[in-house]
């Protein structure tokens, strides 16, 4: 199980709460299950990445109660993170299939 | 966008805390949701939280990351480092204030110090372009100097090159009739060019520079106005009177503006008293006067000297009237005889010396002050261990723990710096007030902003002197030794401790050595022998309204005052002198003894008195007789000399009967110069008379009628101290005549007692060994509590030996000796190495001591048995602890 790395923690972040309004926690969580727990979400880099996109104002958070009745801030995507999250992963792509393409030549 | 950027950077410094709260709310939420994860996988409670936190990678460091990504967030640790600092300071108020006054102490001695330094030393004059200002004096045989005639600096001013200006300036009084009586000023009255020469513009109104324009206009010196007009600005157009007329105040000069040094106001020349002006004529008689010249650009020191050396001796040879031999002329820098560096200044008198010892103790001093400061963290970083390694566990990391303790110094040095500046402030005004002559140029001396930045860097320093050790250690000691305390990091601690309390001893073993050679020159200086008696006596230089110029009312006056003050109630004796002992005035004259051996540098300092002189002063009379009242008027006449004379004019040959002749040099009198010869029919004990600690020189004494001067002083033996009889002293000499001056900034035209004289004489060098004992003395405190601290450490740590050793059946003595010896032992370290500085160091001080050789075996000695006795007593508290170490305890506390 590796890192996600750094640049692209914010990618996965965007991704995950496209679907829908999410806590801290619950992120971290479904990034590693939709890896197939291949990624794990170092803690350390989850919350201050968070706090990146909220800065950005790509995201944006309020406290809501969760199903078990603990309070918990919820993030959720703002027009701008959209927007962000469609370039993102124009360039994600690009950037993958360059890698590819230089692995493949070797 | 920028606008954008700059909102939310603001935003971000100002919601701080409010996210703060947040975060841990989540970063919690986050922690329970993994732990109950855990737990549903089979962990039990306690195990799955500690999995939790493992797989968070500690909550604290975790933090730090993610408040780090918000805007301005660096300045934001800071701000809350410092202000957690400030919190846990307040928590510990002992410790607190005993940084912050340490280190105030030494930051705001060092402060003071540079100040006096910056200003006295480092500062340009108030003369602009002072590399060109010169004093000119006629050089004559054997580096003797004289002022020149004014008519042959007219000559000067006409026939030499190498000068952009010549200026002369003449001192007479200036006495201004008040409310309260009448104000003595000297006035210095000044040719067109002085001004100009000086190059300085004056600070309000304007000075003077027309050839005698406007005689009647007055420039007053910055202290005059000051300390007698209040400094009020409309003093500029405001009329003074004297007895002689009226004048007009046309400006005022800047502080440090002080040509010559004893000028209270500047006059035009024209405006000087008749009989002055009539000396001032005469090519012959080079009454004293200053003349300061201004070099042309480009001129060097000594093209401008071959210049007027030319001059010079052109004068002498068209006017060889008592010129044959000076022929030559010496220019000094004013500001090497400002500064005290000129030839000729004793080197005990140079303030360059002085103020490099200042220095000196001042570094120490700063020294000892971070030394005991990072001591005192250390003892409180060991204290703090366990906070610190909570803190450490929870993951903040070691350079987080240095960035918080690193911001809890500098708030201590920076209160330290604030207490240090005001303390700086403070001393500087009281010594600028209470002792005015100790430095030259003190009154131009002040906090200003290079002050202030040099007192910031040294707080700077301090912090990271003091703090940064103490900081790095208990950060590793945190992270090294977890929640538990581990022995051999507690024992490096002590070892750490006990090197700072060898080098906190070595440093004050320095200062008091210094301090007790100062204390022993002291009294080495006041065990002399005055030669009179200063205590219960008084005196006052009385200088009388021009009407009393002819020498039948000049006497008919002083008779008068005699009398007059022989009324007051508690005076037992009056006596008449132009000059006393330490009051700094003398008027030599040439002596022909015709012996084979003498030479025409014979010469003596002529005292004219009057009979009750030597009995109101309690100079001894040691053979022959004093003067009776047959003496004074008599045409024969009498001399009385000093011990001094007779050894060195006379060879300790028979003095008594013997005929002399002597000059009689009052000035103003139409006998100035003429030769007086007469039978010596006494002789009196030494009195010290230019300093406490020099030679007596030959002094003459004649009868004051015979040699009667245009000024004297009266001086009264009192019945007890004399400071209560003042007002009616001062009341019985206005009853005389109100224009006779009873107050002025020269000390001499106010009733004085003698004890006075004496004092301000020795002023300096009390203030100066006074200021080193200070810091001797606060040093030395400042190393026990050291000692003390490092013991008690040493106790504390050797809690368990120490029991187990009493168990064991170690005596008193036993236990006594472990603690003392190691107390002992620091301390005989720190002062062997104190003392070998001290020895090589001791030179910086050799000009200022006074009988005692720089390596003073006393001094040496006595620094040697205090400090290891004084660690020794330091160190008892700790040791009678030790002794009720109770072995059972000893034994269960670890």
């Amino acid at each position: 199980m590796s890192e996600v790395l750094q640049g692209t923690l914010d990618l996965l972040v965007l991704k995950t709460l496209s679907l829908e309004a999410m806590h801290g926690w619950g992120i971290a969580q479904r990034i590693e299950q939709w890896s197939a727990e291949a990624l794990k979400v170092g803690q350390g880099s989850l919350y201050p990445a968070l706090r990146r996109l909220e800065g950005k104002g790509w995201i944006e958070a309020e406290w809501r109660v969760t199903e078990n009745g603990r309070r918990a801030r919820y993030y959720a995507l703002t027009r701008a993170g959209r927007r962000a999250l469609g370039a993102e992963v124009a360039s994600w792509r690009s950037f993958s299939a360059a890698v590819e393409q230089i692995l493949g030549t070797t | 966008m920028v606008m954008g950027r700059l909102g939310r950077l603001l935003r971000g410094l100002l919601a701080g805390r409010e996210q703060d709260r947040e975060l841990d709310e989540e970063l919690r939420f986050h922690l329970e949701m993994e732990a109950g994860r855990a737990e549903r996988a089979g962990l039990d409670a306690g195990a799955a939280r500690r999995r939790a936190q493992l797989a968070f990678g500690g909550v604290e460091r975790f933090r730090e990351a993610a408040m780090a990504e918000r805007a301005g967030e660096s300045v934001r640790v800071l701000a809350r480092d410092v202000a957690l600092g400030w919190r846990a300071l307040r928590r510990a108020p002992g410790f607190t204030v005993a940084v912050v006054v340490t280190l105030g102490l030494g930051i705001g001695a060092a402060t003071a110090a540079f100040t006096l330094i910056d200003g006295v030393l480092g500062r340009p004059l108030v003369y602009g372009g002072a590399e060109r200002l010169y004093v000119a004096r006629e050089l004559g045989p054997r580096g003797g100097q004289r002022a020149p005639s004014y008519p042959a600096v007219r000559d000067w001013q006409e026939r030499t090159r190498a000068f952009e200006s010549i200026s002369y300036v003449r001192g007479d009084e200036f006495n201004v009739r008040t409310p309260e009586g009448a104000l003595r000023l000297v006035g210095g009255y000044a040719t067109p060019e002085f001004f100009r020469t000086m190059a300085t513009l004056p600070l309000l109104g304007r000075s003077f520079d027309e050839p005698a324009a406007e005689p009647n206009v007055v420039v007053l010196s910055h202290h005059v106005w000051q300390g007698s007009f209040g400094g009020a600005s409309d003093v500029v157009g405001s009329t003074l009177a004297t007895a002689d007329g009226s004048y007009t105040v046309i400006g005022v000069m800047p502080p440090g503006f002080v040509a010559p040094w004893w000028a209270d106001a500047w006059l035009p020349l024209a405006a000087l008293p008749p009989a002055n002006a009539y000396a001032l004529a005469q090519r012959t008689l080079h009454v004293d006067a200053e003349v300061y010249v201004r070099t042309r650009p480009g001129v060097d020191a000594a093209a401008a000297k071959a210049d007027l050396d030319r001059v010079v001796g052109q004068l002498a040879d068209e006017y060889p009237e008592g010129a044959e031999t000076w022929r030559e002329a010496s220019l000094t820098l004013e500001r090497d005889r400002l500064l005290g560096n000129a030839d000729g200044t004793p080197a005990m008198q140079r303030p360059a010396a002085q103020l490099r010892i200042m220095g000196a103790a001042v570094v120490l001093l700063l020294l000892i002050a971070c030394v005991n400061v990072a001591g005192l963290q250390l003892a409180r970083g060991t204290a703090r261990r366990r906070e610190l390694a909570v803190r450490s566990a929870l993951g903040a990391g070691r350079g987080r723990l240095v960035a918080q303790l690193g911001a809890e110094s500098l708030v201590l040095a920076g209160l330290g710096g604030t207490f240090g500046v005001l303390l700086a402030y403070v001393t500087l005004g009281v010594l600028a007030r209470r002792f005015p002559l100790v430095l030259p140029r003190l009154a131009e001396v002040g906090i200003d902003a290079r002050a202030l930045l040099v007192a910031l860097a040294l707080t700077m320093l301090t912090a990271l002197l003091a703090g940064l050790l103490p900081a790095l250690r208990a950060a590793s000691a945190a992270l090294m030794t977890g929640l538990r305390e581990r022995a051999g990091a507690a024992r490096s601690t002590l070892r750490l401790r006990g090197g700072l309390v060898v080098a906190q001893i070595a440093l004050a073993s320095i200062l008091v050595v210094g301090a007790g050679l100062l204390l022993r020159s002291l009294a080495r200086v006041q065990e002399l022998p005055l030669g009179f008696e200063p205590e219960e006596r008084v005196a006052l230089r009385v200088f009388p309204p021009t009407r009393y110029q002819q020498p039948e009312a000049a006497a008919a006056l002083y008779r008068r005052l005699q009398e007059a003050v022989r009324q007051v109630p508690g005076v037992v004796d009056v006596a008449l002198a132009n000059h006393l002992p330490l009051a700094g005035a003398a008027m030599p004259t040439r002596v022909l003894t015709g012996r084979p051996d003498a030479s025409d540098a014979d010469a003596a300092f002529l005292r004219s008195v009057s009979p009750e002189f030597f009995r109101v002063m309690g100079v001894r009379v040691r053979r022959g007789r004093g003067f009776t009242d047959a003496d004074v008027g008599a045409a024969g006449g009498a001399l009385i000399v000093n011990q001094a004379f007779v050894r060195r004019l006379l060879a300790d040959e028979e003095p008594i009967g013997r005929s002399v002749t002597i000059f009689r040099n009052a000035q103003g009198r139409s006998y100035f110069g003429a030769p007086l010869s007469a039978p010596i029919v006494g002789v009196v004990e030494d009195e010290r008379y230019f300093d406490v600690q020099g030679e007596p020189p030959p002094m003459v004494f004649v009868p004051y009628t015979a040699v009667l001067w245009g000024n004297t002083y009266v001086v009264a033996r009192t019945r007890g101290a004399p400071e209560t009889l003042l007002p009616a002293l001062r009341r019985a000499v206005a009853a005389i005549d109100a224009d006779i001056p009873v107050a002025g900034p020269h000390p001499p035209a106010q009733w004085r007692p003698l004890s006075d004289f004496v004092a301000q004489r020795l002023e300096s060098r009390r203030l100066q060994t006074g200021l080193l004992g200070g810091f001797g003395l606060a040093a030395l405190l400042l190393a026990l509590l050291g000692v003390f601290g490092v013991s008690a450490y040493g106790v504390a740590l050797r809690t368990r030996e120490i029991g187990v050793r009493i168990a064991l059946g170690a005596r008193p003595v036993g236990v006594l000796r472990l603690v003392l010896g190691h107390a002992l032992g620091l301390a005989v370290l720190g002062t062997a190495a104190g003392l070998a500085a001290a020895l090589a160091g001791s030179r910086l001080l050799e000009s200022q001591l006074f009988g005692i050789p720089a390596h003073d075996p006393v001094t040496l000695l006595t620094v040697a048995v205090l400090f290891p006795a004084a660690a020794a007593a330091a160190a008892l508290v700790p040791a009678r602890h030790a002794l009720r170490i109770s072995p059972l305890r000893a034994l269960r506390s670890e």
